[in-house]
């Protein structure tokens, strides 16, 4: 005769298909006839009696999982063991942690209950971050500010006093750092190691640190200083030191600064101190000659790519090279591209992958327009029109008021692909993928079908478009770096290792086209 | 050095709470609830997940995430104290999960072949196209339920009678396999198909009104989780996935695959919503 066996499970919440396999597997168990896990509500209850399981649950409730196995009595209490041991990850003990802690309502109550904090990461509107971020100094911390919209005024004042307290101000509009290992903010999942890299730029470092890591090294610190910290007005405080603390670091064997071009006198102030630093330290600064900017014990480098390379060079004790661009790889074939077609448009999510593409790009073809302009390039009239060459920072503040920035949400890159498949001029689109911590969590969900469309738009008009991209991203991020990367390829963009690989490419394509 | 993960949401429910304390009521793979000292249940979802009414979008570390960690919602930010975890909703687009109008006579037959072709044999859909033989003495209760309580319901909302409504959803709520039984599942679609003929039926408008607050009160007897979602839906919110079906059936759009992307939810929650959705549509057609 068959008997009936339950064990209530309070609170045990498990997604639908684990409850299915759960009963599944309980009822392929020998001597077990049926199983069932459900959540024990009073309808359920109701059922099990109409199947005839008549069960005892006296006290279980509609939050309770409910497992019920029905067969040889002697069979089911081992069922039940299994069933329990099925169900893991019991969370209950941190849980009860968690709810005896004191909530903290401020710093002073957080710094009590962690006394061995030593940095706030501040996040608030810009018009109250200054003070947030004067509290925490104030009380001994270190300070990321990762807001944005605070004066360069308020940036001095905190500044000057993290200075004189000894301590850092990361910020403002610090996007990206990795602390002992912890990527804050946008930031990539990288080995640790003897790297330590400062930048005054969010997607520089995050390139940096990217291809350290697939290069086998690692990343000691990642220390963002806000894209100012090199202004004339702001003296490079945060750089400095950043640049001391990791010269000071045992776990640091090379350094790397990244900035976009700094005020002269900052840079050679800077460069002083690199050369002190009793470290060897590799520079990039975007758009300045590395041959004006090395000097003994600083290396100077004309890519973010190239400093990457050089610092795990020089960590693995080998000579660095002065560069270590080479011609792009080209595809064996190309698409059959129309009369019309002659221009690289640059679709960035990444403020410094496109100005250091802009860079490029005006070295090697010429004609550039492009909304962060640099030396070479001509400023993009339009924003939302692109005109010859064009390369656009989609995170400009004109395209991410109201929306959330483009790495996160990438609609707005979406709909301009379509729109620069439609001009005929467009031969090749260029895009960054940017991976990693706060970043969007599939980017190939969203780019693949705007790629497919993008070629068939263009298709139906005699006319293919080659689409050139890298993704900055590292395996261990969460987006499966492996499967992003296969997606891409699937939908045929040609994926580049680096930002300036890419560029490289793009343009040999163009510089094949009828001009 | 404690170093806090600030993450951005890239959406958030237009029914999440602006303000309140909470914590962490249940953890998943891709999700996590956040339960809010008033009983409401805040979703946190990973990105590739539909937006929800109660949900906040974002690429939250749930490994982290322990039931029973204190939490709160203020100045638009989730923190989640002990996980060390910050999310910033301030950049998070609004998610309204409201549903399109349906025009007068919408049977949403597309929407029964979609099920007929994908949907899982558990659940409501086997009961309801009689899709094969049940496999178990639950399942045959199961049926055995649902051909008592449909053509009820059918009668009662083609008459739009409240009370005989209520009545025949309380066999309902709380009933049948998955963490949101498959009942709920069922009122929920139900439910969307409704709001979406109230727009062009003031009939229908009038009985959702009357169903408001004893469907609050039905909610009291399945699980929290399952309670939000049923609230929600009583005040014409809902997840994406399920707008974007009826979207399609109202708009003329690919129903297939909105269908067979909202089948992808749970193992058969999806399903259970989409087979709810097709009888709110056509009562009497589907209960027959």
């Amino acid at each position: 005769m068959s008997a009936t066996l339950v064990r209530i499970v309070p609170r045990e919440y498990r997604d639908s298909v684990s409850l299915m396999q759960l009963s599944a597997m309980l009822g392929k168990l020998p001597g077990v006839e049926q199983a069932s896990a459900v959540m024990a509500t009073e309808n359920n209850l109701a059922l099990l009696a109409e199947a005839g399981m008549r069960v005892d649950a006296r006290g279980a409730g509609a939050s309770d999982l409910l497992i019920v196995v029905q067969g040889e009595k002697s069979a089911l209490p081992a069922a039940i063991e299994e069933a329990i041991r099925n169900l893991t990850r019991q969370t209950e003990d941190s849980g009860a942690e968690a709810r005896a802690a004191l909530r903290p309502r401020s710093m002073q109550m957080a710094l009590k209950t962690t006394p061995d904090a030593n940095m706030a990461l501040i996040s608030t509107p810009g018009d109250y971050a200054g003070a947030e971020a004067m509290k925490a100094l104030r009380l001994g911390l270190n300070v990321m500010l990762f807001s944005n919209n605070v004066s360069e005024e308020e940036e001095l004042l905190l500044k000057r006093f993290a200075r004189d307290a000894d301590l850092i101000v990361m910020g403002p509009d610090c996007g990206t750092a990795i602390v002992n290992g912890t990527p804050l903010a946008f930031a990539n999942v990288v080995k640790r190691g003897p790297i330590g890299v400062v930048g005054a730029s969010g997607t520089g470092l995050q390139q940096v640190t990217v291809l350290v890591d697939r290069l086998g090294s690692g990343i000691s610190q990642a220390i963002g200083t806000g894209g100012r910290d090199l202004h004339r007005e702001i003296g490079a405080i945060s750089m400095l030191k950043g640049l001391k603390d990791l010269a000071a670091d045992p776990a640091t064997q090379v350094i790397v600064l990244i900035s976009k071009p700094p005020a002269p006198e900052v840079a050679e102030r800077v460069l002083a101190e690199a050369a002190r630093a009793g470290k060897p330290v590799v520079v990039n600064f975007l758009g300045t000659d590395p041959q004006q900017v090395g000097r003994k014990g600083v290396h100077a480098v004309k890519t973010l790519e190239d400093a990457a390379r050089a610092a795990v060079a020089i960590a693995r004790g080998e000579k660095p090279r002065a560069s270590y661009a080479e011609p792009p790889s080209m595809p064996s074939a190309l698409p059959r591209f129309a009369d019309s077609q002659r221009y690289v448009r640059g679709l960035y999510s990444g403020g410094t992958f496109c100005y250091e593409a802009a860079l490029l790009l005006g070295e090697l073809l010429g004609d550039v327009h492009s909304n962060t302009p640099t030396p070479g390039t001509t400023e993009l009239a339009d924003v939302w029109q692109s005109r010859q060459h064009t390369l656009v920072d989609l995170g400009d503040e004109i395209f991410t008021r109201g929306r959330p920035h483009p790495m996160i949400d990438y609609r707005l890159r979406t709909e301009r692909i379509a729109r620069e498949a439609e001009d005929p001029e467009t031969a090749v689109i260029l895009l960054d993928v940017v991976l990693g911590f706060g970043s969007h969590m599939d980017p190939s969900s969203e780019l693949v079908p705007a790629i497919n469309r993008a070629r068939t738009a263009a298709s139906a008009q005699g006319r293919a478009i080659a689409f050139v991209g890298q993704i900055c991203g590292t395996a261990a991020d969460p987006q499966d770096f492996a499967r992003q990367s296969r997606a891409l390829a699937d939908a045929g963009m040609l994926c580049a290792e680096s930002n300036a690989q890419a560029v490289r490419l793009a343009a040999g394509i163009a510089s094949t086209l009828t001009r | 050095m404690r170093a806090t993960s600030l993450l951005f949401a890239d959406s958030v429910g237009a029914r999440v709470p602006p303000r309140a304390d909470a914590q962490v009521h249940s953890v998943f793979v891709r999700a996590c609830n956040i339960e809010t000292e008033t009983g409401e249940l805040v979703t946190v979802v990973s990105p590739g997940s539909g937006h929800l009414p109660h949900g906040i979008r974002c690429a939250a570390p749930f490994a982290r995430l322990h039931q029973g960690q204190a939490a709160s919602l203020e100045g638009a930010t989730l923190r989640i104290h002990a996980a060390d975890l910050v999310v910033d909703l301030s950049r998070a687009a609004v998610w309204h999960g409201t549903v399109a109008a349906a025009s007068p006579g919408l049977c949403g037959a597309e929407v029964q072949k979609a099920l007929r072709d994908h949907a899982p044999d558990q659940g409501i859909a086997p009961a309801l196209f009689a899709s094969g033989s049940p496999h178990s003495t639950l399942e045959r209760a199961l049926n055995a339920r649902l051909a008592q309580t449909l053509p009820a319901l059918a009668r009662a909302t083609e008459t739009r009678d409240a009370d005989a409504v209520i009545a025949a959803l309380s066999a309902l709520v709380g009933l049948g396999p998955g963490l949101t039984p498959a009942g709920d599942d069922f009122i929920v679609g139900y439910l969307a198909a409704l709001w979406s003929r109230s727009r062009r039926d003031p009939g229908i408008a009038g009985l959702l009104h009357a169903l408001a607050v004893p469907i609050g009160q039905l909610s009291l007897q399945t699980n929290a989780i399952s309670r939000q979602m049923l609230r929600d839906a009583a005040q014409g919110q809902f997840a994406e996935r399920l707008t974007e079906v009826v979207q399609c059936v109202c708009g003329g759009g690919d129903v297939a695959g909105a269908a067979r992307r909202a089948l992808k939810i749970g193992h058969s929650s999806g399903a259970d919503a989409l087979c709810g959705l097709q009888f709110g549509y056509a009562p009497a057609l589907t209960a027959s």
